[in-house]
């Protein structure tokens, strides 16, 4: 894959990546770690994608096996309360932040799949 | 816009509030130069490998378990040297029909015309299609459902083939599509 395609992906879909990471995970280390994973494995790959909608679908994937492993680490971090380490998103409505923190606080496997249905 | 619609545009815009730092991007866009120093020489060969695109197209998609996760459906391909070839397949689904492609390099394709060149080959409890004695696809659980009818496309050269019978007893008809 050529870097300036990579760039481009990463650029475009970092979020995407991001928020389907931290809705499978506790906290936003984790998170990151998986993102790199993530990003590793399309590096990677050498796969020769469709269009956009095949790179997006394939990288939701990826990041959902990262997330997968990571719980299945044996030497996983201890996991640290949400509350104390996430940055809390800016919210034009107070009914928006409390939607997002109920999310959050669902167990990962419902999380995800809420998290999914959105997307 | 019904109910169930507005809620779901209601979550994605709280969830779009969500963003990733900077300094992550910055993380993720230097792996790709670091990735790029230390295996470059390698990706150029690779990019360079003519991607024949190996296609099989399976009616019967209940065959093929495919994980909720997204896992890809691996198969293992035995190349004419015997070398085993794990291909990681793509999924997709058009009218009803299943296809999974991968890609393979253009040393293991054969070139000719393979309606002639398929066989059934038995291993133990296992029945293949063996296409020309380069790929040996696993077919024995197509057999449980009934006659198993699929496609394959080698180099963009499409097969159908018509598998009926038991692992004892089988029949194998390959045509190439126009």
């Amino acid at each position: 894959m050529e870097d300036r395609e990579y760039i481009r992906i990463a650029r475009q879909y970092l979020d995407t990546v991001y928020r389907v990471a931290l809705s499978s995970c506790k906290n936003p280390q984790d998170a990151e770690d998986i993102v790199q994973s993530t990003f590793l494995k399309l590096l990677e790959s050498n796969r020769e994608f469709q269009d956009d909608d095949h790179i997006r679908k394939w990288l939701i994937r990826v990041t959902i096996n990262e997330a997968n492993s990571l719980w299945r680490s044996f030497w996983r971090k201890k996991v640290i309360s949400l509350e104390e380490t996430l940055r809390e998103p800016e919210f034009f409505e107070l009914e928006q932040s409390e939607l997002f923190w109920a999310v959050q606080k669902l167990s990962p496997k419902y999380r995800e799949v809420t998290y999914l249905y959105i997307l | 816009m019904t109910d169930e619609n507005e809620n779901r545009r209601y979550y994605k815009d709280t969830f779009r509030e969500v963003h990733a730092s900077e300094e992550m991007l910055r993380k993720v866009e230097a792996m790709g130069k670091e990735y790029q120093k230390r295996n470059g020489t390698w990706i150029l060969r690779r990019s360079c490998v003519a991607a024949a695109a190996l296609a099989i197209g399976l009616i019967s998609s209940n065959i093929i378990s495919y994980a909720a996760t997204g896992s890809p459906w691996i198969i293992t391909l035995i190349a004419r040297d015997g070398r085993e070839v794990p291909l990681e397949m793509e999924r997709r689904t058009e009218d009803g029909i299943t296809y999974y492609t991968g890609f393979v390099g253009e040393d293991e394709i054969p070139g000719t015309d393979l309606s002639d060149a398929c066989r059934t080959v038995r291993e133990e409890e296992h029945l293949y299609l063996d296409i020309n004695g380069v790929f040996k696809i696993d077919i024995t659980e197509a057999l449980t459902t009934g006659n198993h009818e699929g496609f394959f496309e080698i180099n963009g050269k499409k097969y159908k083939y018509l598998v009926g019978g038991t692992l004892e007893d089988n029949t194998l008809q390959v045509n190439a599509q126009e």
